[in-house]
């Protein structure tokens, strides 16, 4: 309390104590930077990863596809390369002449195509007419009837036919390829396809690094793959499982890129396209790691992005969040010190924006506070003998100049105790002091409401001006009534004190006229008071009542005689003073002034 | 080249697959034994053995990196082929690679654990080494040599070459155990080849000396020589009896001819040593080789040798010259 007092204010450290709030404004700073740059970064990030994804599968379903027929295309290359051979040996009739020729055709075309194991030429009637072959004898004009065979029927009906796939001795892939001529006469050619030979073909194939393809035939038996001990495995080979499954797969998928296993059990991305004629099907394979690559290193570049991103959010929102935050503490820390009462202090910030504008509104608040704490001083000071109101006024510094010294009509009022003396000799501090403190709030109340200015206190008396410093409408009239109130509320406090034996009583002068107002003293202990005759004067009239009392000059008696009571008493010889007319003034009509018994004059005590 | 990688690929040098197994198969040294039945560094076995190791090289295995190669060369002397086998066997190696059907058998009999691999065995199936070609199952896998109907091929071309040729001898070792199925072809075939069927069996230089001169004395004579490291062996003697006796002679294997043989047929062998390089190495990088089908020849060659034939007096039709893959001049 008593700080509050010095202060004026509530200091810093008897508030609650400080809430930590800067991390949590930080926080609240970063994660909503953050997030602002993150949130859209994300999305972003996630829809771009995704449709790159369906995409990049798209594009590789579509480039597998392309394999896949690429690589179709020159599995049917292969078998159309032999057709078009066999082609030659069927386009001039069989005729006594032709059977050399056709025999060295027959032997060329063996030397010229080595996937040729025999060729058997037929003519025109079914019968055979030559036979050469790579490992077995070769028969001219054998003569055996061949129109039954299903090469022979199957060629004359189509041109050119296909045979079902065998394998030689269970491993060996093997083919006959029947092609008829142009007209009966000139028969059909049937050769025997050494079918290992695709692996020229198939082996060159290449899928992306380590991609590769492979032929099933219609039954799903492995044709052709670079792995040719799987081919010479045979038929029924358990090898050829997952590749027969993956030809499953893409079917059920409608032809669009699956994902199955190899052979080798690596898992793969599978296209495939049919070879026709032979009614084969050409599939590529691709590892999964290696067709996804793309992908996946699209993928993981956008992740890498996506972190990067956030990072450089992270930076960029703890730097702004510091920036926001930083000022925001060095506000807090300056309120803080300005809050504890250290006006001076100025809140130093150079950030050229809100924040700088704030803090130098915490400076000019800060600088107002100071002004404000000393006007309030000054206020306090002023109450020490201006009426509250008077003192605010005055303080506030409306018109600084009502305290300056001048000339001003006035209302002195004096007013003291009677019989004081004698009564503190006798009683003891506690009694003496107890009276004037009962004496002083009875009277204080009233001269508070009046608005009277008290100059100085002369021990059981005190002075007060009426219409000083501030002009009062009618200060005469005023300052009576005021005196009557404290003649009665004094009077009652004497009945209290004569009931305690006390004699006591109380006496007032008022006189009105010019008088030279100002302050008077040294610094830090100025008192505001009235110089002049009419100072005097009400003292005089004060001395001269006597209890119960209260006199008047001519100036009061006039101004107050349409309202209260004045009573001529005539001219009262007073000290320092010639004769002068004196009034004593009363309630109005009250007629009891003889009642009041008589205490001896302020003189006299 | 693109013959040479189909053969190697026969083997199985392939695409992804024996490169995608554990790299600690491959980090230890490897032990290849093999056995050559032949005089010690005969020029082409060793030219063909070059053949298997560059190959093996191209797949990842030299020697004295993470490959140990442990020759042995026994000529076709079946005893010193066992005391070879035996060695080998003794030296655990992690493969066990040879040539030639009557070694198959002795190497059999030594062990059915180490894994095996042939070049230029006749007819695996039908001679009982093998329970089917497609998945031969227990030890052995290889490269076989072509089928026995080839032997009648090498009549016909006799034929083609020498159609006065009327009487043809069919000249084999009688330790081959293919031997007596290419006798049997060869006799079968003789009616329609219109010829008079002989058989004249060799073991040593001597045989070959005696057989050939008393096959000469009669007019007409041809010879043809199945696929025979006995032969092979004595092709410089051979191919000069042959000359001297005036016997127009298609054989088994083109150093026959490139020695100064009429011509030959078969399939290309160096080419099948490096199908066979492939199958060590994949069977070097785990797989069994129970799993790996035996493989027969795809591609054959015709080789004429014209100087051999301007020796006999032959002239060579236009017609022929046109069919040889390759004519020595």
């Amino acid at each position: 309390m008593k700080r509050w007092r010095q202060r004026g204010m509530r200091p810093a450290t008897e508030s609650a104590p400080p809430i930590r709030t800067r991390r949590s404004l930080f926080r609240k700073y970063f994660i909503a930077l953050f997030a602002a740059v993150v949130v859209p970064l994300l999305v972003n990030g996630a829809s771009e990863a995704w449709f790159g994804y369906r995409d990049q599968r798209a594009q590789l379903d579509g480039l597998l596809g392309a394999e896949a027929r690429s690589a179709a295309g020159k599995i049917g290359g292969f078998i159309d390369g032999i057709r078009d051979q066999l082609g030659w040996m069927v386009q001039l009739p069989w005729s006594a002449a032709a059977e050399e020729r056709q025999r060295i055709d027959a032997l060329r075309l063996l030397r010229q195509v080595p996937a040729i194991m025999s060729l058997t030429l037929v003519d025109g009637t079914g019968i055979e007419r030559l036979h050469v072959s790579r490992v077995g004898l070769n028969r001219i004009g054998g003569g055996a009837d061949r129109s039954g065979e299903p090469a022979v029927i199957g060629a004359r009906a189509a041109r050119a036919w296909y045979g079902p796939v065998t394998y030689y001795r269970g491993s060996e892939p093997f083919m006959t390829i029947a092609i008829a001529g142009n007209r009966a006469a000139v028969g059909v050619a049937v050769a025997d396809i050494n079918l290992k030979l695709i692996w020229d073909v198939v082996s060159a194939i290449r899928v992306g690094r380590s991609g590769q393809a492979f032929v099933l035939d219609r039954q799903g038996r492995l044709i052709a793959h670079p792995d040719i001990s799987l081919v010479l495995r045979g038929a029924d080979d358990a090898s050829a499982k997952p590749l027969q499954e993956l030809r499953a797969a893409i079917l059920s998928a409608g032809g669009a890129a699956t994902t199955g296993t190899d052979a080798t059990g690596r898992t793969v991305v599978g296209a495939m396209a049919s070879v026709p004629g032979v009614d084969w099907s050409v599939l590529v394979e691709q590892p999964l790691a290696e067709a996804f690559a793309p992908i996946n290193a699209a993928l993981w570049r956008t992740a890498a992005l996506l972190l990067a991103g956030a990072a450089l959010a992270a930076a960029l929102a703890y730097w702004l969040a510091r920036r926001a935050s930083g000022p925001i503490r060095l506000l807090e820390q300056g309120v803080e010190q300005i809050g504890a009462g250290q006006f001076d202090h100025r809140i130093d910030m150079r950030t050229g924006d809100e924040f700088e504008h704030l803090a130098s509104r915490f400076n000019e608040m800060a600088g107002e506070l100071a002004v404000s704490q000393e006007r309030s001083e000054r206020i306090n000071q002023l109450k020490r003998f201006l009426a509250p109101q008077v003192a605010e006024l005055v303080g506030s510094g409306a018109d600084s100049s009502l305290l300056d010294s001048q000339r001003r009509e006035v209302v002195a009022v004096f007013c003291d105790l009677r019989g004081f003396t004698a009564f503190s000799a006798k009683a003891g501090p506690d009694e003496i002091m107890g009276v004037l403190g009962e004496y002083y709030e009875a009277l204080g109340a009233i001269l508070t409401r009046y608005g009277a200015t008290q100059t100085s206190f002369l021990g059981d008396g005190m002075m007060l001006l009426m219409g000083a410093p501030l002009p009062c409408p009618d200060p005469a009239l005023s300052a009576a009534r005021m005196a009557l109130e404290m003649q009665e509320a004094v009077q009652a406090l004497i009945a209290g004190w004569r009931r305690r034996g006390y004699a006591i009583g109380f006496g007032m002068g008022l006189a009105q006229g010019e008088a030279t107002i100002g302050r008077i003293g040294y610094e830090g202990r100025l008192d505001y008071t009235a110089i002049g005759s009419v100072v005097n004067l009400a003292s005089r009239l004060c001395a001269a009542a006597k209890d119960g009392e209260i006199l008047a000059d001519a100036t009061v008696a006039a101004a107050v005689r349409p309202l209260l009571a004045v009573e001529d008493l005539g001219t009262l010889p007073l000290k320092g003073v010639d004769d002068l007319q004196v009034y004593r003034i009363r309630e109005s009509r009250a007629a009891d002034a003889d009642a009041i018994p008589p205490v001896p004059a302020r003189a006299a005590s | 080249m693109r013959r040479r990688a189909f053969l190697a690929a026969l083997g199985g040098a392939l695409v992804g697959l024996p490169r995608s197994l554990p790299a600690q198969q491959v980090d230890r040294v490897r032990k290849i034994g093999i056995l050559m039945p032949y005089p010690v560094g005969d020029p082409e076995v060793r030219a063909r053995l070059a053949a298997f190791q560059d190959e093996l090289r191209r797949l990842g295995w030299s020697t004295g990196i993470n490959l140990r190669l442990d020759e042995r060369w026994a000529t076709d002397d079946l005893d010193r082929v066992r005391t070879a086998s035996a060695e080998l066997v003794r030296l655990e190696p992690d493969v066990i690679f040879f040539t030639g059907g009557r070694v198959t058998r002795i190497i059999q009999a030594e062990t059915r654990e180490i894994p095996t691999v042939f070049v230029g065995v006749s007819d695996p199936l039908g001679q009982g080494l093998v329970a089917n070609l497609a998945r031969p199952g227990g030890n052995l896998t290889g490269i076989a040599n072509p089928e026995y109907t080839i032997t009648a091929k090498l009549v016909e071309i006799l034929k083609e070459m020498a159609p006065a040729v009327a009487r043809i001898g069919i000249v084999m070792n009688p330790a081959n155990p293919s031997t007596a199925f290419n006798r049997r072809q060869f006799e079968a075939a003789a009616p329609n080849l219109g010829i008079e069927p002989h058989f004249l069996p060799v073991q040593q230089p001597i045989d070959i000396e005696r057989a050939f001169s008393a096959f000469a004395r009669d007019q007409h004579g041809g010879l043809v020589f199945p696929s025979d490291l006995t032969v092979l062996a004595h092709r410089a003697l051979v191919t000069a009896l042959a000359a001297r006796h005036r016997l127009p002679a298609v054989y088994s294997d083109r150093a026959m001819a490139i020695a100064g043989g009429l011509a030959s047929y078969s399939a290309d062998r160096r080419e099948m040593f490096r199908q066979g390089a492939a199958y060590v190495d994949r069977i070097l990088r785990g797989e069994k080789p129970g799993d790996l089908p035996v493989q027969q020849p795809t591609r054959y060659e015709l080789v004429i040798n014209t100087q051999a034939a301007r020796a006999l007096g032959i002239a060579l039709p236009d017609v022929l010259l046109a069919r040889a893959d390759e004519v020595i001049e």
